[in-house]
């Protein structure tokens, strides 16, 4: 578990605070990149982070 | 200035600069519309005038900016992009309309600066349609200006709509 903020998040993903609370609310699906990028930060499967079937 | 930090700056600016253009447009709206004569003299002039020109091209800077932008301002500018056509196609009858409310204020503001007075034209038939001629011209080319140099507010409204939409 980790207590980042949204700006902690962004900053270590390379996007901007609203493009990290866009994803979180299902408002902006991300791009394949980020999402590789998300998933090494996370040290997790894709499909563990993000459902599909949303 | 890191990527991110140029993301983040990149909503605020724009949010920032549309507001400066969008007072400002209203303030000219309304003085068209007589509700006021509020005129800003001296220094008061200069400073507003570098600050409009300042974040107009602030606006059309950070519209270009691709650099500036992220893949979630980037869809968002591409959604902006997508209604600002169906905009494009309504601005001239808005502006039409926008015209028949406030087109006689401007007919009389050019007239005073032309120095046409209904005494100069008295009883000249031919001077009155010609200074009528030219006022009308000059009114529809302030309305050309305006819809202008109001394109990267309204592109600068649409983005912001979206980004208050996905909230």
């Amino acid at each position: 578990m980790r207590n980042w903020s949204q700006a902690d998040l962004a900053e270590r993903l390379d996007v901007s605070r609203q493009a990290v609370n866009a994803i979180e609310t299902g408002k902006h699906d991300p791009s394949l990149p980020l999402v590789f990028r998300i998933s090494r930060l996370f040290e997790l499967p894709i499909e563990e982070i993000f459902d599909d079937e949303r | 200035m890191t990527a991110k930090k140029r993301y983040q700056l990149y909503h605020q600016l724009i949010a920032i600069c549309f507001t400066i253009q969008f007072v400002n447009l209203c303030i000219v709206f309304t003085r068209w519309a007589g509700w006021h004569n509020f005129e800003s003299f001296g220094l008061w002039t200069t400073l507003s005038r570098v600050i409009f020109l300042g974040s107009w091209f602030t606006l059309a800077f950070l519209i270009c900016a691709r650099f500036m932008r992220d893949e979630y301002a980037e869809t968002l500018w591409r959604r902006a992009a997508a209604q600002f056509v169906y905009w494009l196609i309504l601005l001239p009858p808005i502006s039409m309309v926008v015209l028949g409310f406030v087109g006689e204020q401007i007919f009389d503001s050019l007239a005073q600066v032309q120095a046409i007075t209904p005494t100069s034209e008295k009883g000249d038939a031919n001077l009155a349609t010609a200074n009528r001629a030219q006022t009308e011209f000059f009114t529809f080319a302030t309305m050309i200006y305006m819809a202008t140099v109001n394109v990267p507010v309204l592109f600068a409204g649409l983005l912001i709509w979206q980004r208050l939409r996905d909230r």
